[in-house]
């Protein structure tokens, strides 16, 4: 459950840029579309509360995620948002699952080794647990990326560009797999990008100009 | 996996960085836990061995080499003094002495020192148990503990001297009347654990070789049973020294050597009655003015070669803290530079629930981990440094030097090295801590 009202965001020395509202029942999902410069991956963050709006309103699943500063938002980003970047990163010094493990454990949430080698072997990259995320392919990477945004059961997934590395065939599986684990964690799968392949594999799309 | 957890495995992934600077910093460690260690027993040394000493009369000469040589024995007499002359500061009756012990010096066995004097310098240095008994005759010795370790001697063996302190074959007497060990001192901790002694007669009649023959039948000695202590080394039982009889030899020698006014010794240790009485602390000066002897005051003499070892010492600690200075610039841009290379990661923490405490937390910690590590390293070479060179210093000194002890100065040299590890970090985990979440992200 997400939604917004009436968000602005002003970048130091710049007039604020508006949102329009964003709004996702239980398993919906939603695009956020526009050309680029528009404002799409403020937005994203916003909603990741990885910033927070000059004005406006965000809940996420009951919590105004708006009014949250500091340590508690901190706090809530990890334990109930799920990020997926444009390109991958992980921790370098760390193999696979002690990148999930870690992630469970910044959130406060107890490391559990058994559902982090569960997740792995759901997103069919459970034999690179042990291995350091360089090593792997651009495609497994994309894969622990999705597993490390699920680790903790968010109650939304945001994803900034995951297909713009990707091939036509990779593009759907990885957006299939998403729209998948979504469902089946009962998360709001939210996607900014400007991808055409994409459009028509989600209904619900927010337009940015 | 705590953020702990992973600041350690962030040293283990840039492995040539961390060692480069936990080298660095254990090179620094390791100097300045040597020193201490060093300047620590050194002091322990001279202190030990000051045994209530309050004046040393000699031959006139250095009256540091004079210390040096008759308390610590590692220099060479400043020459030797006729017995009559030295005589008023031998009578037990002197009305400013509490004590007095004459030193005979000019032989050695296997590079120790053999110290002719009188028994009560057991009780000067604290020496009160023996194994086997004290010396009573000429030619008997009782040697230190680490004497009789080192040169594997037992209760009963002969030994021959050798002239001068070096263990030199050709300059051996072995033609003369064998030394016989009758005593092994327990450790004491002093210069005495380094030292053969035996009465001033004997050191005399070493070097008056026509004379030998008739020694041997004063000296009480029967050289008949050496042969079977040789063989088996059963070990003599413990024994307290017995001051009485300790004091009772101590005056006969003592008369036997004022009956002698023209042979010579070569000093004499002197204790004061009272340290604070004027007339005692004018001793010093009325000897050196007013007669042919010299006097020094071993609390004086060590003090100034405390500042003559002190200033090459202190060189050599402004050197090692230089080295810990570049180890903490190297630990800091090692820092720096991987914060650079890591801004994403950081990012990716913030967004994970880290604040910009665990961040900094995170980094400060990846610093005390070089240092730890440096620390350990450190100390553990400078305690090994010390126990191998200890053997070398020891023929020095003579004074046994260990890396097997702690000193409360360590727990500074921890702190210190802790305190530098961190100062080295904060700067990085400043600015690592306030990585700027939606820019870096967004910049990809």
């Amino acid at each position: 459950m997400i939604t917004t009202s009436k968000l602005t965001y002003a970048y130091p020395g710049q007039s604020p840029i508006q949102f329009p509202d964003v709004q996702c029942g239980e398993n919906e999902h939603a695009l956020i579309l526009g050309p680029s410069g528009t404002g799409k991956t403020t937005l994203l963050h916003l909603l990741g509360g990885l910033i927070s709006p000059a004005s406006g309103e965000i809940t996420i699943g009951g919590t105004s995620v708006d009014k949250l500063r500091g340590h508690a938002l901190d706090v809530f980003r990890g334990k109930r948002i799920g990020i997926i970047f444009q390109k991958p990163h992980f921790i370098r010094s760390l193999t696979a699952l002690e990148n999930l493990l870690l992630t469970q454990s910044l959130a406060g949430i107890e490391a559990d080794k058994k559902q982090a080698h569960l997740l792995l072997e759901r997103l069919s990259i459970g034999q690179k647990a042990n291995h350091k995320t360089h090593s792997m392919s651009i495609g497994e990477q994309q894969r622990l990326a999705i597993a490390r945004a699920l680790i903790n059961r968010p109650a939304i997934i945001l994803a900034d560009e995951p297909s713009s590395a990707l091939d036509d065939q990779n593009c759907q599986q990885m957006i299939e797999l998403l729209l998948q684990v979504a469902n089946e964690e009962k998360s709001n799968l939210i996607v900014v990008t400007h991808d055409s392949r994409i459009k028509s594999m989600i209904e619900k799309k927010v337009f940015l100009t | 996996m705590n953020i702990f957890k992973l600041s350690w495995k962030n040293i283990l992934a840039k492995p040539l960085n961390s060692i480069m600077s936990v080298l660095l910093f254990a090179l620094s460690i390791g100097l300045i836990t040597f020193l201490t260690l060093f300047n620590h027993q050194f002091k322990k040394g001279l202190e030990n061995n000051l045994a209530g000493i309050d004046l040393v009369i000699g031959a006139k000469g250095s009256p540091l080499q004079l210390i040096l040589n008759s308390m610590y024995h590692i220099d060479a007499p400043t020459g030797n003094i006729a017995i009559g002359e030295a005589a008023p500061f031998l009578n037990p009756k002197h009305p400013l002495l509490s004590g007095s012990i004459p030193l005979s010096l000019g032989d050695s066995y296997g590079a120790f020192r053999i110290v002719g004097t009188t028994p009560s310098i057991f009780k000067f240095y604290g020496a009160t148990q023996v194994e086997g008994d004290i010396y009573k005759n000429d030619f008997d010795v009782v040697t230190g503990s680490d004497v009789a370790h080192k040169l594997h001697l037992h209760i009963g063996n002969e030994f021959y001297s050798t002239h001068g302190l070096e263990d030199n074959p050709d300059l051996a007497h072995d033609h003369g009347h064998p030394f016989v060990v009758k005593g092994i001192l327990q450790p004491t901790g002093t210069v005495l654990d380094q030292l053969i002694l035996t009465t001033p007669q004997t050191v005399w009649k070493v070097h008056e070789h026509d004379s030998t023959a008739t020694d041997q039948e004063g000296s009480g000695h029967e050289g008949h049973h050496h042969d079977d202590a040789e063989h088996n080394h059963t070990s003599m039982p413990i024994i307290v020294i017995d001051s009485t009889e300790a004091q009772v030899l101590t005056d006969s020698i003592i008369a036997a050597l004022r009956a002698q006014p023209d042979k010579e010794i070569t000093s004499v240790l002197v204790k004061f009655k009272t340290r604070t009485n004027i007339q005692s602390l004018n001793l010093l000066r009325n000897i050196n003015a007013n007669t042919g002897l010299m006097a020094a005051s071993p609390a004086m003499e060590i003090n100034r070669l405390y500042s003559m070892m002190g200033s090459g010492t202190e060189a050599l600690q402004y050197i090692a803290i230089l080295i810990a200075i570049v180890a903490a610039i190297s630990i800091f841009i090692s820092l720096y530079t991987s914060l650079k290379e890591r801004r994403y990661e950081m990012a990716l923490l913030r967004v994970g629930g880290a604040g910009p405490g665990k961040l900094f937390q995170m980094i400060i910690a990846e610093g005390l981990w070089i240092s730890i590590l440096g620390l350990i390293i450190g100390l553990l070479a400078g305690h090994l440094g010390m126990e191998l060179a200890g053997s070398i210093l020891e023929e020095g000194y003579k004074y046994r030097f260990t890396g097997l002890l702690w000193i409360p100065q360590e727990w500074w040299i921890i702190g210190g090295a802790l305190f530098v590890g961190l100062l080295a970090a904060v700067l990085p985990a400043i600015q690592g801590s306030r990585t700027d979440l939606h820019r870096t992200l967004a910049e990809g």
